[in-house]
């Protein structure tokens, strides 16, 4: 994902602020990471370049 | 959306995608009805798939619970997310247009769904929503290969008014709608007012 996208994401439960935590990233975009819910205390995966932000229960 | 539905998806991506190939005059009739109502600006697809309806539409940003249908509308140059309409992790009034197209008929809840796009519309943002109309030639169609078809025996179909009334309960203003596919699925069509008779039907309306 793109590191604007940032601007427009929240908490798909809570709707609150993410934070975002990267692990590999390439000129174009985040490939691996994060994203961090601290009210729901819940982390969101980035994936081949992927947010996944499916409710919990129904991730893979 | 329903579980089943998102399964059956992810698994028949390839099969899904190439139907647009195979139906081109069907595709292009429905694009040319979609493009009556999207409007300027920054617009989300909820249920984006492989992107064939975002990118032609000028949707910058796709949401959907299939990972495979997602690979597929990233190629297309869309920024995608996986997830799902019932819980968008989208900010309150983030976008100019959200497009819904052939989506709210395989969802367990449409009114949730709606109401998710309502929140992250901008005051005066379109919510736009394309569906088979139950009440048509194609739509009856549809509910008697439902029992056959793959895809089509977990959808539940809607017609014009009933998407109406959907809007209404959503706190969405209802401001035109357009139809195609009234007559042959052969012909490429120029689209009509209204959401009566058409095979696919285009729903419009504002937040405000």
């Amino acid at each position: 994902m793109k590191r604007d996208l940032m601007e427009i994401l929240c908490c798909p439960m809570c709707k609150g602020d993410l934070v975002l935590e990267v692990t590999e990233e390439n000129e174009k975009e985040i490939v691996k990471g994060t994203l961090f819910c601290g009210k729901c205390n819940e982390y969101y995966p980035i994936d081949d370049g992927i947010p996944n932000m499916l409710p919990p229960e129904l991730r893979e | 959306m329903a579980i089943n539905s998102v399964n059956l998806f992810d698994k028949n991506w390839e099969r899904y995608d190439d139907w647009f190939e195979k139906n081109k005059n069907t595709y292009s009739s429905e694009l040319k009805a979609l493009k009556k109502v999207i409007p300027e600006g920054f617009g989300l697809e909820v249920g984006v798939g492989s992107g064939r309806f975002a990118q032609p539409l000028g949707a910058k940003i796709g949401i959907d619970p299939s990972r495979n249908m997602l690979k597929l509308a990233k190629k297309r140059g869309i920024k995608v997310i996986l997830g799902e309409g019932e819980n968008l992790p989208f900010k309150d009034f983030t976008f100019d247009f959200v497009l819904i197209v052939v989506t709210l008929c395989f969802v367990d809840n449409p009114e949730n769904i709606l109401n998710e796009a309502s929140r992250v519309l901008k005051m005066e943002g379109r919510l736009i929503v394309g569906e088979i109309n139950r009440e048509s030639q194609l739509g009856q169609l549809y509910e008697a290969k439902r029992e056959k078809s793959e895809f089509y025996k977990l959808a539940a179909f809607y017609s014009g008014n009933e998407i109406i009334e959907m809007f209404n309960k959503a706190g969405i203003r209802y401001v035109e709608s357009y139809q195609t596919l009234t007559e042959s699925l052969e012909m490429e069509e120029e689209p009509k007012k209204g959401a009566d008779r058409g095979g696919f039907v285009v729903i419009a309306g504002v937040k405000d």
